[in-house]
């Protein structure tokens, strides 16, 4: 493996625009999935992603496979909709608690239809951060 | 066990390391066919068997470990994953605070593999962890928050 140290980056023929590395090292997803949340639970694919605990109906924590070097950073998470419970009703909520399990490890996030927990087909997680 | 409050470079490396397996990933590593881990049907629908871990944690339902197929397949290829875990987060810092030898691991097989994430994220103090099959599993999740780990 080779390494290739610069501070920016530019296209080659100097009209697609050039980024700092920092950029790139900040603005790159530190961690991401995609979950079937029904039936036996099963990763569809995944980056930094150890394990996967399904806490019960619509509940679940993904356990980073690299731990995050602080609490500071900002998940994004979808699910889809299917229908149940009527259209605009399904969600997804991602829960950061300080006390269990550690935040630099893991990501709570929970998937509910109308007001009750609800296993989904489909959950999608991104989280954007500090590298390391 | 030893524990340390995680410093930049050393998370620097592991992160490079998993990067790099990211791109490496042979679900076929010693024959294991890590993709079964991607098909989430029963084996009583047709689908195949993977392993599990179950534990209890407080008065809540049995809570079910299934391993990412990628960190299985970094845990069998080796020098990729360190033993440590994460036990808390440092309330100064803010940073992770591992335990364990912070060696990094030797090649596994697929079983060990899934002994060493119950290890990692099992929390600490749960006694009732067994590690299952899917097959093991009930069929249904109905009635899911009513799950209890059997005696």
């Amino acid at each position: 493996m080779s390494t290739l140290r610069t501070d920016n980056l530019t296209s080659s023929n100097g009209v697609g625009g050039s980024i700092p590395m920092s950029f790139a090292v900040q603005g790159t997803a530190k961690c991401w999935f995609n979950l079937n949340g029904t039936g036996t639970i099963a990763e569809r694919d995944s980056f930094n992603v150890a394990s996967y605990t399904d806490n019960g109906t619509g509940d679940h924590t993904a356990t980073f496979s690299t731990a995050r070097p602080n609490a500071n950073y900002c998940p994004t998470a979808m699910t889809e909709n299917d229908g149940s419970g009527g259209a605009g009703s399904n969600g997804i909520t991602v829960r950061l608690d300080p006390s269990f399990p550690p935040t630099t490890t893991a990501l709570r996030h929970t998937t509910h239809a109308n007001a009750s927990l609800n296993d989904r087909p489909r959950i999608m997680v991104s989280l954007m951060g500090d590298p390391h | 066990m030893l524990e340390w409050i995680a410093t930049k470079d050393e998370l620097a490396a592991d992160w490079l390391r998993m990067a790099n397996a990211h791109e490496a990933y042979d679900p076929n590593i010693q024959g294991a066919d890590l993709k079964r881990y991607n098909n989430a049907t029963h084996p009583e629908h047709g689908g195949p068997e993977t392993y599990r871990i179950l534990y209890e944690h407080g008065d809540g339902p049995a809570k079910i470990i299934t391993p990412s197929p990628r960190f299985i397949y970094m845990l069998m290829a080796g020098d990729i994953v360190r033993h440590a875990r994460v036990v808390r987060d440092d309330p100064e810092t803010g940073r992770p605070v591992f335990e364990g030898t912070g060696e990094l691991l030797e090649p596994m097989t697929e079983y060990e593999a899934v002994q060493f994430i119950q290890w990692r994220d099992v929390p600490r103090g749960c006694n009732n962890v067994h590690i299952v099959t899917t097959a093991d599993l009930p069929v249904s999740r109905v009635f899911r928050n009513a799950w209890r780990i059997a005696a």
